[in-house]
């Protein structure tokens, strides 16, 4: 009996092997750099317990990092969440599958074009007299055209734009395969009910993919604190490190200021953040679904 | 049954095997694979009784593409011709790029032999860190080579008197201008800086940009500031502030930054959110009169369809600095303390460095060698020699803020200008910060 057990574990063994080298090994690793003070140049290490993230805590550009991937994450959540469920659910319900399909194609184009591309593409496109400006402009708002990219106020919102135009169309995608796999029968049955297409998409709908719309939230909050090619890209997080994100800083930390140590620190600190957050989530959720089952009597 | 249970186990336990294996025998064939390939270069050559062992040696530099990629890798080749027992393996990455990635190779064992470096600050970490190899004996040793080279551009890699980097290429930063605008507006070259705020106050009264900045990047003001600093600031204050010895309190700090501000509103609108591509094509499409820029840039001021020359900073009357300095700082090579080939290394750098290989340099890419007589009417025009001219007369070279002080306080410094040029802040309250940022540092 025992041995029959044991077999299946050594099939699953080759991959742990893996994962525990390739990721939690190195997540250790990362725990006890951030208590070194390592010097890159010198190579010199030096043990200063917490220091490193007393440090950091002190630091107001850690400050401003940590309220830009808030926001990052919140304005993906609204968009890429939100908006691109409305986007799927009118894309299912169009009478012409043709133009349906076209619609699709058309937004989920951008997420397929590479992010460096993209990145130099919106330079021009938020230059002061680029296109967004002309356009502000020719449609008589002068008054909003502005150095997007120079502007303390607007430059991580310009970024964080650029990221919803890339990524919507990929949650939507994701979301219209789940909604395409709800049995037709289900919605038949609520339309015969009675139900207009907006009870339907609320009660019915949304209820069905609700896996689906937990696993989009928690790749776009993970994605919302690990954003860096964007920022990197775009302002580098200029102008005067006003849109800095935690990625952006640790990766000067560790390669430009050669500080090891006290990038591993971030490292660690966006792991808490992010693991926090899903497990929020994950939570809410299935509080959620509890209390559903509970009143429907599932 | 049993025999598919023993079958699985087998399977499992073959897929493990392999696993580890196969990291091992990865290694093992890496490890083949080098006096593999030294042996096939030594058939081609068949020169082993001649010199007795071969030698490769590893380049990293950050020539990645273009025509500079191309002459390296030639170099590479003709010095393998001369010397068949050396092989040169040359790699490169991007300017961008280069910076983390040789911090990364430097600091993972595998070091290349010889590493491209700015010069100052940027060096000087290498060496301190016991990175690079001390060069002045090989260079106190052979002055026919090294008296070849233009004897101020050795200063940025001399630390503790001793040289640890050869130059390779020189720099120097200098105002552009349109010839044709000024004399349309009837404008002189300005020599000091109240004919200067001439100038710019007759151009900004016309239509054109009087002068052409995209400061999106930070660095674009810090190079002004790397000059005007220089200006205002007695020399020795400037140098001990630089390197954390000082604290920054020399009021001329101020007054350099406030020299800022009085160019600052004729600077190109919106500056800040400028890219560089714009400030840079904004002067060579005629739309604005002046630009600041690298001589080593000189290639995109060129194609220019207008008149165009330089002047020199003008100089500041109620400065400290010596006016007659030129900022811009010399490039190189350092070789790896950790070589095994040090002499192969120097020898390739000879080489690199010698009045032939340098002249085609000049030819094939337009860089401004630091080999005195590389640059000739045979090998570049007219501009460039006056341009090799100019950075030879130099008193002294001064390097940019960003070589020339510690990273993270340059890093505060140079968002701190770019606010402060952008309306965000007091030059007062900019120093105020340095000062605090420079105690931090020094402390530690």
């Amino acid at each position: 009996m025992k041995k029959r057990k044991l077999t299946p574990y050594f099939f699953v063994l080759p991959g742990l092997i893996i994962i525990l080298l390739f990721v939690y090994y190195p997540i250790i690793q990362n725990l006890i750099y951030s208590v070194l003070d390592w010097d890159l140049f010198s190579g010199t290490k030096k043990f200063i317990g917490l220091k490193n993230y007393i440090k950091l805590f002190k630091n107001d550009s850690f400050r401003v990092a940590l309220k830009n991937n808030l926001w990052y994450i919140g304005i993906s959540l609204f968009f890429q969440v939100g908006v691109s469920l409305i986007i799927a659910a009118i894309l299912e319900n169009m009478k012409m599958k043709k133009l349906s399909a076209l619609y699709r194609t058309t937004f989920f184009i951008p997420s397929l074009i590479s992010l460096t591309v993209i990145g130099l593409l919106f330079t021009f496109v938020f230059e002061p007299q680029g296109i967004l400006n002309s356009f502000l402009r020719s449609v008589g708002l002068e008054s909003l055209a502005r150095g997007w990219l120079g502007d303390e106020k607007t430059a991580i919102f310009a970024v964080i734009a650029v990221s919803q135009w890339k990524s919507i169309g990929y949650t939507m995608v994701l979301l219209i395969v789940a909604i395409q796999r709800i049995p037709v029968e289900i919605t038949e049955a609520a339309t015969l009910d009675g139900a207009s297409k907006l009870q339907t998409f609320l009660h019915v709908t949304v209820p069905m993919i609700k896996d689906t719309i937990l696993t989009v939230m928690i790749i776009t909050t993970s994605g919302g604190f690990l954003v860096f090619n964007e920022v990197y890209i775009i302002t580098n997080g200029g102008p005067y490190g006003s849109s800095e994100v935690l990625s952006t800083i640790l990766y000067k930390n560790a390669f430009v200021h050669g500080k090891i140590g006290y990038a591993s620190s971030i490292g660690n600190i966006i792991l808490v953040f992010s693991v926090l957050f899903a497990l929020i989530q994950n939570g809410a959720f299935s509080g959620i679904g509890k209390k559903k089952r509970g009143e429907t009597g599932v | 049954m049993k025999m598919k249970k023993l079958v699985s186990t087998l399977l499992a336990a073959a897929m493990i095997v392999g696993l580890v294996s196969g990291c091992g025998s990865s290694g093992k064939s890496d490890s083949k694979e080098d006096p593999a390939s030294s042996e096939t270069t030594e058939d081609a050559k068949d020169s082993e009784a001649a010199s007795g062992e071969t030698v490769e040696i590893t380049m990293f530099h950050r020539f990645s593409d273009g025509a500079s990629k191309e002459f390296f890798d030639e170099v590479a080749a003709a010095f393998h011709e001369e010397h068949p027992n050396i092989t040169v393996n040359m790699t490169s990455a991007d300017n961008a790029n280069y910076k983390q990635e040789i911090n990364v190779k430097l600091a993972s064992n595998e070091a290349p032999d010889i590493y491209f470096v700015w010069s100052g600050v940027y060096a000087q970490n290498f060496a301190d860190g016991g990175r690079a190899l001390d060069l002045t004996g090989y260079i106190q040793e052979d002055t026919e080579w090294s008296d070849g080279i233009i004897s101020n551009q050795f200063g940025p890699f001399t630390f503790d008197e001793k040289i640890y980097g050869v130059p390779i290429i020189m720099d120097g930063k200098t105002f552009y201008y349109n010839k044709e605008i000024f004399e349309e507006l009837s404008l002189e070259v300005p020599e000091n800086w109240e004919d200067f705020m001439t100038v710019l106050d007759a151009i900004s009264k016309t239509d054109y940009i009087p002068i052409s900045l995209g400061n999106q990047e930070d660095w674009a003001t810090g190079h002004y500031m790397t000059t005007l600093n220089q200006r205002m600031v007695d020399a020795d204050t400037l140098a001990a502030d630089y390197a954390l010895e000082g604290d920054f309190s020399d009021p001329q700090y101020v007054a350099a930054l406030e020299r800022l501000m009085e160019l600052a509103p004729y600077f190109t609108p919106d500056f800040n959110a400028t890219s560089y591509d714009t400030g840079i094509n904004d002067f060579t499409s005629g739309k604005a009169a002046i630009y600041y820029e690298q001589f080593n840039q000189v290639q995109y001021i060129q194609p220019a369809e207008f008149e165009w020359s330089w002047f020199d900073f003008p100089d500041i009357a109620e400065g400290d600095g010596d006016q007659n300095a030129l900022t811009g700082a010399p490039q190189g090579f350092m070789i790896s303390a950790d070589t095994e080939h040090p002499d192969e290394a120097v020898e390739f750098l000879k080489y690199l460095t010698s009045k032939e290989v340098a002249s085609k340099m000049v030819k094939d890419t337009q860089m401004i060698s630091c080999v005195d007589g590389a640059i000739t009417a045979e090998t570049a025009d007219e501009k460039l020699a006056e341009i090799a001219e100019t950075i030879k007369a130099a008193s002294s070279i001064n390097l940019w803020l960003d070589n020339a002080m510690d990273s993270e306080l340059v890093a505060v410094y140079l968002a701190d200008i770019q606010k402060m040029a952008g309306g965000g802040m007091s030059p007062e309250e900019v120093m105020t910060d340095v000062q605090k940022t420079a105690a931090e540092l020094a402390e530690e």
